[in-house]
């Protein structure tokens, strides 16, 4: 024989069943009419059930069902999808669901693979839940840092007010309790804005052009940067198309950037001090900018950066959670945040925003189609 | 009678460290930012300066250094008194020398993290305004 007809002979006579991939082929009644061999050694006989008893131990469809869409539109779909196998245990897949479709349009069949992406899928658990886990930890002492303002405040209140009744002077005592007063709406300020970000907000996306937020944040702080002397300027790029944005959401986060750039210059003894917010976009990923010739970080710091920027210095400046908050948000939108940073000569963050992963405008989902159209039918 | 200079941007810190120094026999005069405070500085000839840094418009840091460079006031002793991060940790040596580019400024007398603690604070203005130092240790 051949080699090209070796090939084509275990093609079709042995792939089908060799395949590390569960395949079914269901009809347009959810009963399953093939299933190769994977299929069945990970969830039993095949033949005549149907698709949804026998992956998810149902008694009626699922409610995302993805083969019904595609019984409708004909378009390939893919998902991750959780399994109950023929022992009981619980698996995840990636799952395929590729209609039949034939040249008159009508699609009796759908052909569904999944691949078992059980220890992808636990790793992946794993590494979120650590990375919870040390982001609260390090959120607590982040906490601790950035209320020490409030707390001298706070000591410094209750001094007054002890020393007032001490010496009998009203004065001094009113005095002291209204330093209380404000500290105190200051933590709460700020204990309010913690438990907003704990509990989360759903984001708003839509098309926006990203230049638009970018001028937006630089108005912004226009005025701080010029009563401390910083040169801050915008970087825009007219080229770079809509994005699929929460407007809000990426407008925190370019303010947290701007506000600790401002701090880092204002912090530093430097007689030239430059903050630049460009926009650019370039291999499908959309990219946010903010850098400084500020005071820089070095490699301690760096390790800490996401929780060391809390700030509830007066009223205006640089509030709140910082790139905590930031690197939430950016990761609500499949992006994520980079910095490079060197002590002494400033620091630059990005926003990496890949076009693919952004979230759907108003749009949710567990199954949506696939870029690819429906098939056209052989010969057109 | 000692006179300090308290500068720092918060109003509440302002009264807080006042009203300190003077129910423990100092006079005090305070100002709300590096300008500020270097003006009051000359014209009154603090015999010790609180500082903080992080304020609006300039920096402790900057106005830190103008104070060390002119003859007439870089004999005050300074006690920065700022929310140290470790963005920038000045009780540090390593530290405070990249921060402040120039290496011809002496690092301040005494350095202490907000919160503070009085006592200690207290006994620092009286050992400096008497002429005295801080033993090494202290400075970190």
């Amino acid at each position: 024989m051949r080699p090209e007809e070796e090939v084509r002979k275990w093609i079709e006579e042995e792939l089908f069943d060799r395949v590390p991939v569960a395949i079914s082929v269901i009809d347009r009644d959810y009963h399953i009419v093939e299933a190769n061999e994977t299929f069945e050694r990970t969830y039993g006989k095949a033949k005549g059930k149907v698709c949804y008893g026998l992956y998810k131990n149902r008694a009626e469809r699922c409610e995302h069902c993805g083969a019904a869409r595609s019984f409708e539109d004909g378009r390939i779909r893919v998902s991750e999808e959780m399994g109950i196998e023929r022992e009981g245990e619980q698996t995840w897949y990636m799952v395929h669901v590729v209609p039949l479709v034939r040249p008159d349009g009508s699609i009796p069949f759908v052909i569904e693979m999944s691949t078992d992406i059980t220890e992808a899928k636990t790793l992946q658990k794993e590494k979120v839940a650590a990375e919870r886990l040390a982001a609260v930890g390090s959120t607590v002492a982040g906490l601790a840092h950035g209320i020490k303002n409030i707390i001298m405040g706070l000591e410094g209140g209750m001094y007054v007010v002890n020393s007032g009744l001490k010496r009998n002077d009203s004065q001094r005592l009113l005095s002291g309790w209204q330093m209380l007063e404000e500290e105190i709406t200051r933590i709460s300020a700020f204990a309010k804005e913690f438990l907003d970000f704990a509990r989360g907000r759903e984001p708003q996306v839509s098309l926006v052009d990203p230049n638009r937020v970018a001028a937006k944040v630089v108005e912004l702080f226009h005025d701080r940067a010029e009563q401390s002397g910083i040169a801050l300027q915008a970087d825009l790029d007219p080229g770079v198309p809509e994005a699929a944005i929460d407007e809000e959401g990426i407008h925190s986060c370019l303010t947290n950037l701007v506000s600790n750039a401002i701090d880092a210059c204002e912090m530093s003894d430097k007689k030239s001090k430059h903050v630049v917010l460009s926009v650019c976009d370039h291999d499908g990923v959309l990219c946010y900018e903010v850098s400084d010739d500020g005071c820089g970080m070095d490699y301690d710091v760096q390790r800490k950066v996401f929780t060391n920027f809390f700030s509830t210095k007066a009223a205006g400046r640089g509030t709140g959670l910082g790139l905590l908050a930031t690197r939430k948000i950016v990761q609500e939108h499949g992006g994520q945040v980079a910095f490079e940073s060197e002590r002494g000569n400033g620091s630059v963050f990005r926003l990496e925003l890949r076009r693919e992963n952004l979230p759907e405008p108003s749009e949710r989902g567990s199954m949506d189609a696939h870029e690819p159209a429906r098939p056209q039918p052989k010969g057109s | 009678m000692h006179k300090i200079l308290v500068i720092d941007d918060e109003e509440t810190i302002v009264t807080y460290l006042t009203l300190v120094l003077e129910d423990s026999g100092y006079a005090t005069i305070s100002a709300e930012g590096a300008d500020e405070g270097l003006a009051l500085a000359r014209e009154e000839r603090p015999d010790l300066i609180t500082l903080d840094i992080m304020m609006p418009k300039r920096s402790g840091l900057s106005a830190f250094a103008e104070i060390k460079k002119d003859s007439e006031l870089a004999s005050i002793p300074v006690i920065i008194i700022s929310g140290f991060t470790a963005l920038y940790d000045l009780r540090d040596p390593e530290a405070f020398g990249s921060i402040v580019q120039d290496g011809a400024i002496p690092r301040p007398e005494y350095c202490m993290e907000k919160p503070i603690d009085i006592p200690d604070f207290l006994r620092a203005v009286k050992l400096l305004c008497e002429g005295g130092s801080m033993p090494a240790e202290n400075a970190l």
